[in-house]
């Protein structure tokens, strides 16, 4: 968990931005890896994956691919294939490497021709003792599936950064969603971290199932904080992981960032009609 | 004593100026003027008669002491017959009544055709004003709005106000929880149906042991086995039948990728569709709100409702513009008000204005280039390629400020701009305003000036100028002259008699109170008019160059002061009418060496 890492103050970490051979990224998923990378003294990764599955369908004679430009169908050959992945891969290490540079933050770029999510795992246990993935594909609608695949396979990660197609770069506060209490000082303090980065506020949003556990939850919430308060505070009734109710909140908000729990309530690693990363106007930083 | 200076009592504005009265107590009597411009009185009183030395006037027959002892001079002498032309012209309705008015400079004739001409327009109808607005339309032109006298000023506030409104309304109405709610449906709605649709695919297909999959370029179809693309040698291993059953899958599959992607351009734009309906009823509400404040006030007037609904219609349209720019389309950045260039369209020019003084406006354009009567086109940016380039400024050239009153202009300048004064004929002639530059008046290129309703024209035109100015302009300009029906002639002397030295006293009294000088005594009036009498050259005249005289007193009074005297005595006189002759000398001697 990344809890461990803002109390530590452990900066040889790592965080690896998933280049997709698709060739399209979220700017806003880019920035929010090279606003983590700043605020944990981190380097980043630019990871291009030529995915190997690609090569192998061009081997068959009937392969072929419809341009999403709407050039029609056109066959599929590997020197072709080669050559576009090489001119895709180089233009998005250059955009990584200048918002890398934009941040000032250390930036090295790896081309690989392999499985995408097998990829990622290697380059993620070649480093330690922390890993961020930052997903920089536009996380879809339907894309709940790879979130858990990633958190399934790629075990050296600490949390995975997406940003759905509504994401935007912001310069607003970084929330922390916190549904338990004891997530709650590492989450905070890894967003005070992270919002330093951002020279934004930290918010916090408790979320809870049940009126009776987030009553409790902010109880004790505000128990810690005591006379001095702590940060501005909210609470989401999230009955059955009510995605809505949390995304509407922290839209109200517009903030830079928002921290969640993975396998909680509101990104619960199951399938669920929509994810919350989706509905998001800003990226989300989901950790174990 | 011919002399008794007014009492200051309400009799002053029913009488404004007193005549000689033949004794201190005797009461000032209304004035009136002679053929010859001199003063009588109107209760038939003749003053007496001043003793005429011919070696020079006797101060002791002026009868009085100083300057200070009478009442100045409000009309000028010995030009009825000019004046009187000069009333008729002004006065008289219909084309071609323009006047021209022929003097010397020296006379001062300049000012008192001007004084003549305001107070006539103090008693005449206001004019409307005008403005010019966008029409909005894509060549860029702007059309010409009467507004009724005093509002037009208040109107292009107006309007200006009502942008400054909209550039805080509607950043904050699209920044509303509502309307970002409603946008994200859209998106969402569309791209659900999409992705949806896209979903509901992959899963039919790997049902089929077949992959979507994402390419640089688009998206291929491939069969796979266990969640991986099958290598080529296992696929070739399998019975042929069970291949071309895969293959057929496959083509089948591309087929409905096919249909499906070919459907997004119909389904984009009926999102954008959905979006603009959304942006325009979010937007339309609140310019309605900000321009029916408008169209209430201002929307009696002719044109100004349709340019209301123009306005709105075009706002609504653009409300992106005032959103700013950079990151989320929904994050406003606050934008500048109608000095924005975004926002010039959206600019009431005001070309004609009545302030607060009453009656028709008297202008006098001393340097009548095209621009300074035309009016001048200020461009912010944009044009090339023959487009209209983006007019930031409209400004009035003079016979906007001056429509509906009088224009007066130096014909010596008329001289010197010909294209002008052609162009001013062509104006006159037609009876409107139409700006037609003869070159580019403000860096526009040609292919490029907005097309500017042209504003009808109702003006007096008055040229000054000396016989010798007239008869350039006349040869030069030849279709200018016609249009003149009216020639005011002022005279440069004038026949000496006892009313007209009267007159000339009182006039170098005024000229003492115009330039606040020292009074001047009996002697220097009396030297004063005999300089006169030896400028006009004798014969019984005397000279009606004022300016020489007010020259003469401006540096009595010099010499006067350095003496330490308060009053200019005819020694001081003597003294300036000598060291004038001494300059004048010097300046001989030099220009012959």
């Amino acid at each position: 968990m990344i809890a461990h890492v803002a109390a530590a103050g452990e900066e040889r970490g790592r965080v690896v931005v998933w280049l997709p051979a698709a060739g399209r990224v979220s700017p806003p998923a880019i920035e929010a890896a090279m606003q983590l990378a700043r605020a944990f003294g981190s380097e980043v990764e630019s990871l291009f994956v030529e995915d190997k599955q690609l090569f192998d369908l061009a081997e068959f004679p009937f392969a072929r691919q419809l341009a999403s430009g709407g050039e029609g169908w056109r066959s599929i050959a590997a020197p072709d294939l080669e050559r576009e992945l090489r001119f895709v891969g180089a233009a998005l290490q250059r955009q990584v490497a200048e918002a890398a540079k934009r941040s000032s933050v250390p930036c090295r770029a790896r081309t690989v021709r392999d499985d995408p999510l097998g990829a990622v795992a290697k380059a993620c246990a070649e480093n330690g003792p922390w890993n961020v993935v930052a997903i920089a594909e536009p996380f879809a609608a339907t894309d709940d599936k790879r979130l858990r695949e990633v958190f399934a396979n790629v075990s050296d990660t600490t949390g995975v950064v997406v940003a759905g197609p509504a994401a935007r770069s912001l310069s607003g506060p970084v929330i922390a969603a916190v549904e338990h209490f004891e997530r709650l000082v590492p989450m905070l303090k890894a967003a005070e971290r992270l919002a330093r980065a951002g020279g934004g506020a930290v918010k916090l949003l408790l979320v809870g199932n049940r009126p009776n556990d987030l009553s409790e939850l902010e109880g004790k919430a505000r128990l810690l904080f005591g006379e001095s308060g702590g940060p501005a505070l909210e609470t989401v009734l999230a009955a059955r992981g009510d995605v809505a109710a949390v995304a509407g909140a922290v839209r109200r908000q517009r903030p830079s960032l928002v921290l969640a729990q993975y396998g909680g309530l509101v990104i619960s690693g199951e399938d669920t009609p929509r994810s919350l990363a989706d509905a998001l106007p800003c990226p989300l930083l989901v950790v174990r | 004593m011919f002399f008794k200076r007014a009492k200051q009592s309400k009799s002053k504005s029913a009488e404004p100026e007193t005549s000689a009265a033949a004794t201190p107590d005797a009461t000032p009597a209304p004035e009136t003027r002679d053929a010859a411009g001199a003063h009588t009185s109107a209760n038939g009183a003749a003053p007496p008669l001043p003793n005429l030395d011919p070696k020079g006037l006797d101060p002791k027959a002026l009868g009085f002491e100083t300057t200070a002892d009478i009442e100045p001079a409000g009309a000028p002498i010995g030009q009825a017959r000019a004046l009187n032309a000069l009333t008729f012209g002004a006065g008289m309705k219909g084309p071609g009544y323009n006047i021209l008015v022929t003097g010397n400079e020296d006379s001062g004739y300049a000012a008192t055709v001007r004084s003549e001409l305001q107070a006539i327009a103090r008693t005449a109808e206001k004019p409307s004003d005008w403005v010019y607005v966008s029409s909005f339309d894509a060549a860029g032109g702007f059309r010409a709005l009467k507004l009724p006298a005093g509002t037009a000023k208040a109107f292009a506030d107006g309007m200006a106000q009502a942008i400054d409104r909209l550039a805080d309304a509607l950043p904050a109405a699209f920044a509303a929880d509502d309307y970002e709610l409603k946008r994200r449906t859209i998106e969402e709605e569309f791209r659900f149906s999409r992705e949806d649709a896209l979903e509901t695919l992959r899963r039919e297909a790997e049902a089929q042991n077949i992959a979507l999959l994402r390419t640089p370029a688009g998206v291929a179809v491939a069969p796979i086995l266990e969640g991986k693309v099958v290598k080529t040698d296992v696929f070739n291993s399998v019975p042929e039948e069970l291949r071309r059953e895969v293959e057929t899958k496959i083509a089948a599959l591309e087929s409905e990728i096919e249909a499906l992607l070919a459907e997004r351009p119909g389904a984009e734009k009926a999102r954008r569709d959905r979006l603009n309906a959304l942006n325009e009823q979010v937007a339309g509400r609140q310019v309605r709100a900000v321009l029916d404040e408008l169209k209430i006030q201002f929307g009696d007037a002719s044109g100004v409702e349709s340019f209301i609904k123009a306005a709105a219609r075009d706002l609504i349209r653009n409300a992106a513009l005032f959103l700013g720019s950079g990151g989320h389309e929904s994050v406003k950045v606050p934008v500048g008000s109608i000095g924005d260039a975004r926002f010039t369209r959206y600019r009431v020019h005001v070309m004609a204005a009545s302030g607060a003084t009453p009656g028709a406006p008297v202008v006098q354009e001393a340097n009548p280039t095209y621009s300074n009567i035309f009016g001048r086109v200020e461009s912010a940016s944009g044009g090339g390629d023959g487009q209209p380039a983006q007019v930031s400024r409209i400004k009035p050239g003079a016979l906007h400020r001056a429509n509906g009153g009088f224009l007066l202009i130096e014909a010596r300048e008329l001289i010197s701009s010909r294209s002008t004064a052609e162009a001013l004929a062509r104006a006159l002639e037609a009876g409107e305003i139409r700006f037609d530059p003869p070159s580019d008046p403000v860096a526009l290129g040609p292919g490029e000036l907005p097309d500017l309703e042209p504003i009808p024209l109702s003006v007096k035109l008055v040229v000054l100028g000396d016989p010798g100015d007239q008869r350039a302009l006349a040869k030069s300009c030849p279709h200018l002259i016609r249009l003149f029906k009216v020639e005011a002639e002022f005279e440069d002397v004038v026949e000496r008699s006892d009313e007209v030295i009267s007159a000339y006293a009182r006039l170098i009294a005024g000229i003492v109170a115009q330039n606040s000088l020292k009074p001047v005594d009996a002697g220097g009036v009396a030297l004063l008019i005999d300089e006169a009498a030896r400028k006009a050259g004798g014969n019984g005249k005397l000279s009606l160059e004022v300016a020489h005289i007010a020259d003469i007193c401006r540096e009595a009074d010099h010499w006067a002061g350095r003496e330490g005297r308060n009053v200019t005595s005819v020694a001081d006189i003597t003294r300036a009418l000598e060291e004038r002759k001494g300059r004048s000398l010097e300046r001989g001697l030099r220009s012959l060496s």
